[in-house]
């Protein structure tokens, strides 16, 4: 596993991204952990070669008290578990998340997979499990992850691995 | 490159301790985490068994703070039910371990991955999320497949990981490995 670079947010923004991805490996990990400047919670959703179209997904997701799974072909809310915490949350408390991208250099629909949670010192945060589809065939040169609500603040970050 | 030598290909997801219990140990603590500056983030991959005094919560602690400075949430299955759970406590809570019980089957363990992000971070609080689970023959209700989420309230940096039971020890045989991940 080499890490490629990390984004650490020095001013708050909606997205960490990567460009001229290298086309050396087999599959991509992401590891963030993040927070937004706005009411929360919200979920994360990917950005690849900057498109978010022939996206869709399915998830499971626990708030804290219940359980439910959906699915769904609305990028905005692919995460579905709303795993970064915003100013609803405990100060300094962050989520994190990782996504794994299999075979991203390959002709074939990329599958991706999503775990991630948020915490909080209350009854309410979630985790969830995410399976992605992104139906193209384009290798992937390109890609951001993004919050879905309002922008990360200082100090989010996340870093993108190729694994060989 | 010397000829017959493999090229050296660096990682950036290394070992760092690897703790193999040979007799049954109440705790296990992974300490001078201050010294893997290289590294921005852990994880510990664990395999567990307890004895039959097992209490059935596996806890995760932080630089031995035994306060009520943590917070967990978790989701499951446990074969026909699904739930979801929060609680303000002294500790993260794990995914199950194993109890050695006539129910378990014989040196079963438990399997978990313990991810433990910006552990160096002293600007946010440390948030950690493990996934796992166990099985049992027939599968009960302390039994199943978990995600957890934990913070430790707290925005010193993490320098001691301190994991244990609600009672019970952990039986010889189980592997608690510490790796790091470059970022």
């Amino acid at each position: 596993m080499t890490l490629v670079s990390t984004v650490t947010l020095s001013t708050e923004t909606f997205q960490f991204e990567w460009t001229n991805i290298p086309q050396t490996g087999k599959d991509l990990l992401i590891v963030a952990s993040a927070r937004i400047n706005t009411t929360g919670p919200t979920e994360a959703e990917v950005k690849p070669n900057g498109v978010q179209t022939n996206l869709s997904w399915r998830g499971l997701r626990g708030t804290g008290s219940a359980v439910a799974s959906s699915n769904n072909t609305n990028y905005s809310n692919m995460s579905y578990a709303q795993i970064i915490p915003g100013t609803e949350a405990t100060s300094n408390t962050f989520g994190n998340f990782q996504i794994y991208i299999p075979n991203y250099t390959s002709s074939a629909a990329k599958s991706m997979s999503f775990d991630g949670v948020g915490e909080n010192n209350a009854t309410a945060a979630q985790q969830g499990i995410t399976a992605w589809l992104w139906n193209n065939t384009a290798a992937i040169t390109s890609l951001a992850v993004l919050c879905a609500a309002g922008n990360m603040v200082v100090n989010s970050s996340a870093s993108l691995y190729i694994i060989s | 490159m010397l000829a017959g030598n493999e090229a050296y290909s660096p990682t950036d997801f290394d070992l760092l301790q690897t703790t193999l219990l040979s007799t049954s140990t109440a705790s296990v603590t992974f300490n001078s985490l201050n010294s893997y500056s290289a590294y921005k983030h852990l994880q510990i991959r664990m395999s567990t068994r307890g004895d039959t005094n097992w209490g059935g919560t596996t806890y995760l602690r932080m630089n031995s703070d035994t306060g009520t400075n943590y917070s967990r949430h978790h989701i499951g299955g446990y074969g026909s039910l699904v739930n979801g759970g929060n609680a303000s406590a002294t500790f993260i809570a794990l995914p199950f371990t194993v109890a050695d019980s006539a129910e378990s089957a014989s040196q079963a363990f438990g399997a978990s991955v313990v991810d433990i992000y910006d552990f160096a971070s002293t600007s946010n609080n440390t948030t950690v999320r493990s996934f796992g689970g166990t099985r049992r023959t027939p599968p009960d209700s302390s039994a199943g497949v978990e995600i957890r989420s934990g913070a430790w309230l707290n925005t010193t940096a993490v320098t001691s990981l301190t994991i244990s039971g609600s009672s019970g020890l952990f039986l010889s045989g189980s592997r608690f490995s510490l790796y790091g991940i470059k970022g």
